[in-house]
């Protein structure tokens, strides 16, 4: 089985997870809010993983085919997150939702981040790299950084203050595959 | 086999709310604890109840846990027996009641109301208890005492959840003395038809005031003290700009973080418009004449 098709097949992981919990404890007293979450949680956990191929591939080189597809199931979460805002959550209510995206801090930063996804998605196949030149479409990556710290915030300031235990989770893994990623040219 | 016109009983064939918590009225007077049923009533409410397994299952009550979850899977931690509500401060009369003789003292009565989270979802919930002015009148205020202050259980091996540091425990809520006088304010002790609370709901007697966001209506009560100046408050303590001392439920002021405008109901799956004091301003409005509810919070 070719590397990246084994990357698609974790995206199976989440999914049949939340089909099983839906199937055998059904999915609380509200379903739409704990959808959402999963999905948005799914998105950072496979940001989280596309992350981590980088320093991997120092011993498996093999693993490289990798980090494009699990970037793009990064991307797919992210999208479906947004899309059941939208469509579910606020039922495309539109005022609403463009007064929520003007006066909702973590709001606001949850559409930059999924804006500044968006071209990394569409540039990920071969043809975008030759078009856009190596250098170039490596530049236009490096957005993935930012895109991980802005994604922590916009969790962090979306829960209570209390519970801040798992974005800092996230933005500590973030920090130390950074370290990991541009030590080399401090 | 496919059943053609398959339908949900039409309204007029459904087992009337009054004769079904006849029923269960029965069942509780053989039990020897008595309530008045909401049905027909003036605090009856036409709209659909939440599922009772949704309201004990998702829940905010930080001394049983963070999630929604965890406080109906911690629920067997707490044992709410025996309990004392003791009620003091500027009374004329201060005692200590047991939670034995708060339920004989006191005719209850059921009450269904909406609970409207400040996080933006709500219930309708079915009651048992006593409006909160039986019991003041009961000890009788002096003309010092303007606010009534309430206290929960301080008990981490009960309660584990209190010995997260992050707050400054015991939970502690406040109202002012004419909302705490007024006849829809009610010290719950039973809900669905059972007089008794499950722990993750705030056994074994907990405040609800219909109009305020549901933080406002403090769980497990050990104190109740009447003071001259406005208490302080858990969360007004924790994050002032966020929760003010009124909270009274209005689409018009938005939290800092979100819109209040409208509101999922648990079990539904648009959402709904909340309501000017979720919906009993006929009722209340009137406390809050002359004052900026924009200010006042």
């Amino acid at each position: 089985m070719s590397v990246r098709k084994a990357a698609w097949g974790l995206a199976l992981v989440p999914l049949l997870w939340l089909a099983g919990k839906a199937w055998f404890f059904g999915m609380g007293a509200n379903p739409i809010e704990a959808v959402i979450r999963f999905q948005g949680d799914w998105g950072l956990r496979f940001l989280v993983l596309t992350l981590c191929v980088t320093p991997l591939l120092r011993w498996y080189p093999r693993l490289a085919p990798a980090r494009r597809t699990l970037g793009l199931l990064a991307f797919f979460f992210a999208l479906s997150h947004l899309l059941l805002y939208v469509g579910v959550d606020k039922f495309f209510a539109w005022d609403e939702l463009w007064r929520d995206i003007v006066k909702r801090r973590y709001i606001t930063i949850g559409l930059i981040v999924f804006l500044m996804l968006l071209p990394l998605a569409v540039t990920s196949t071969n043809g975008w790299v030759k078009r856009l030149g190596f250098v170039a479409w490596k530049h236009l990556h490096l957005l993935v950084w930012p895109i991980a710290f802005l994604a922590c915030l916009h969790f962090a300031l979306m829960i209570k203050f209390y519970a801040y235990g798992e974005p800092m989770l996230y933005t500590g893994i973030f920090l130390i595959l950074a370290g990991l990623r541009f030590h080399k040219r401090a | 086999m496919l059943i053609l016109g398959a339908r949900d009983p039409a309204y007029r064939e459904i087992t009337s709310q009054a004769d079904y918590l006849g029923r269960r009225r029965f069942l509780h007077l053989a039990a020897g604890v008595a309530f008045a049923p909401a049905a027909g009533g003036r605090f009856a409410l036409s709209e659909p109840q939440t599922a009772k397994k949704d309201a004990t299952s998702y829940n905010n009550f930080l001394e049983l846990g963070e999630s929604k979850e965890a406080p109906g899977e911690n629920a067997h931690r707490f044992n709410p027996k025996p309990w004392t509500v003791e009620v003091g401060g500027e009374v004329d009369r201060p005692a200590r009641f047991d939670l034995n003789d708060l339920l004989k003292a006191f005719p209850l009565e059921e009450r269904v109301y909406r609970l409207r989270c400040v996080e933006a979802w709500s219930m309708v919930i079915p009651w048992i208890g006593f409006p909160l002015a039986d019991l003041l009148k009961r000890v009788g205020p002096t003309s010092r005492g303007k606010y009534v202050e309430f206290i929960t259980l301080h008990d981490p091996a009960r309660l584990p959840g209190q010995r997260n540091p992050l707050y400054p425990w015991p939970y502690r809520e406040g109202l002012r003395i004419d909302e705490a006088m007024h006849p829809l304010t009610l010290l719950a002790v039973g809900m669905y038809g059972e007089t008794q609370i499950p722990a993750q709901n705030g056994a074994p007697i907990r405040l609800v005031v219909p109009w305020k966001y549901g933080f406002k209506s403090i769980k497990s009560i050990v104190s109740i003290r009447l003071v001259e100046a406005p208490p302080k408050t858990t969360w007004g303590m924790m994050q002032p700009g966020e929760y003010g001392f009124f909270s009274n439920v209005n689409p018009e002021v938005d939290h800092p973080r979100w819109s209040q405008k409208r509101e999922r109901r648990i079990g539904e799956f648009l959402k709904r418009e909340t309501l000017m004091f979720n919906g009993y301003a006929d009722q209340v409005a009137h406390l809050y004449a002359g004052q900026d509810l924009r200010k006042d919070y």
